[in-house]
């Protein structure tokens, strides 16, 4: 690469990286009104009236927020700060970029005895561990794995190439809520919408069962996708035949 | 009643019952395809969705698409692939714990139906 070359690759990697942060940053800012209801670290209020966000993909925020801006979603308490005048495209990108971000762990951190008091309320107020739910979680976790798995992923971390949520980590009440919507098609749909249909078959019991699963593997690492409850890894790359 | 007519009756009930249950199992798969294919192969199988154009996904009614044997297809139901076509990274996820063997020979025979 000619030396002009390679500054001008340079030069658009600093500069894109200076955009990439500025947008996490300006996202820090726009998300300022969200930590009302939605907690300081995107963690949920109200015990699971507000839902948690942080960790959720991008895709989903831009399309939940999306929603919510064009009215295909209705909600009450989004509705003034979804307005198209309150919350750009800009802006929508900009805080998605900074809630995805946020990691919420379900155990103290190692922290010094000795630290200061508000380091370690700082790194408690992080924690998020829901409340458990019972149920049958060996049923719940194969009803799962049945009817939600290739979207919202096998150990329900969400899935970006779905814009589907993470669930694992969410409030079983806020999730119920959810639930109950779509059953009764009051939760953005259309026959186009990717959960029409998936909880046809699905009973609130089976449903408590799945919650009773969700819950039971928060503080758990995520399986990895394409492997198997046998253990196996299935092959995912076959080479392309030549016709 | 004849026993010849009987016979027709018990006849026309056994291909009514079977016909219902065909239909049944017609829209079984129709919803299976729309849940678990139509996202991004589109519910007409097209593929001119928002995931699936991006990844220069085939019709799948297109005599090139359909010169898949039902083993490669089923291959790519149950496990899924991740590969690079004409230049464009294509990616599947497998379906090993959503659909049994029943589905996805359904899901197969649904999709040959769609051939032009």
């Amino acid at each position: 690469m000619a030396m002009s070359g390679t500054w001008t690759a340079l030069a658009c990697l600093v500069v894109s990286s200076a955009a990439w942060a500025q947008n996490v940053a300006d996202g820090r800012d726009v998300y300022g009104p969200c930590a009302a209801c939605h907690g300081q670290h995107a963690e949920g209020g109200k015990g699971g009236e507000y839902p948690r966000l942080a960790g959720q993909p991008v895709s989903f925020l831009l399309n939940s927020l999306k929603q919510f801006q064009d009215r295909q979603r209705l909600n009450l308490p989004m509705f003034p700060y979804a307005e198209p005048r309150e919350l750009s495209e800009q802006d929508m990108r900009d805080v998605a970029a900074f809630i995805t971000a946020i990691e919420l762990p379900t155990k103290m951190p190692p922290i010094s005895p000795d630290a200061p008091a508000l380091e370690r309320l700082l790194a408690a107020e992080r924690v998020l561990v829901v409340p458990k739910v019972k149920g049958d979680a060996e049923k719940g976790k194969a009803l799962f794995r049945k009817n939600c798995g290739s979207c919202h992923g096998r150990s329900a971390q969400g899935k970006a190439s779905r814009d589907a949520p993470r669930l694992v980590g969410q409030y079983p009440n806020y999730l119920e809520r959810q639930f109950a919507a779509f059953k009764k098609g009051e939760r953005a749909g259309g026959e186009d919408h990717p959960m029409n249909g998936v909880l046809d078959e699905v009973s609130p019991a089976d449903f408590t069962d799945v919650l009773a699963w969700l819950t039971s593997i928060q503080d758990q690492a995520p399986e990895p996708e394409g492997s198997t409850d046998a253990g196996v890894a299935a092959p995912v790359t076959p080479p392309e035949k030549k016709p | 009643m004849t026993t010849p007519r009987r016979f027709t009756l018990a006849l026309s009930l056994l291909l009514a019952t079977a016909s219902l249950a065909d239909e049944k199992a017609d829209k079984a798969t129709d919803k299976t395809f729309r849940i678990k294919c139509g996202q991004c192969h589109g519910k007409d199988g097209k593929g001119q969705t928002k995931k699936g154009a991006p990844m220069g996904m085939r019709d799948m009614a297109s005599a090139d698409f359909q010169a898949g044997s039902d083993d490669d297809w089923r291959k790519a139901i149950v496990d899924g692939f991740k590969r690079e076509k004409d230049g464009k990274p294509q990616e599947m996820d497998g379906f090993r714990e959503e659909l049994d063997d029943a589905q996805v020979d359904a899901l197969i025979r649904y999709v040959r139906a769609l051939k032009k």
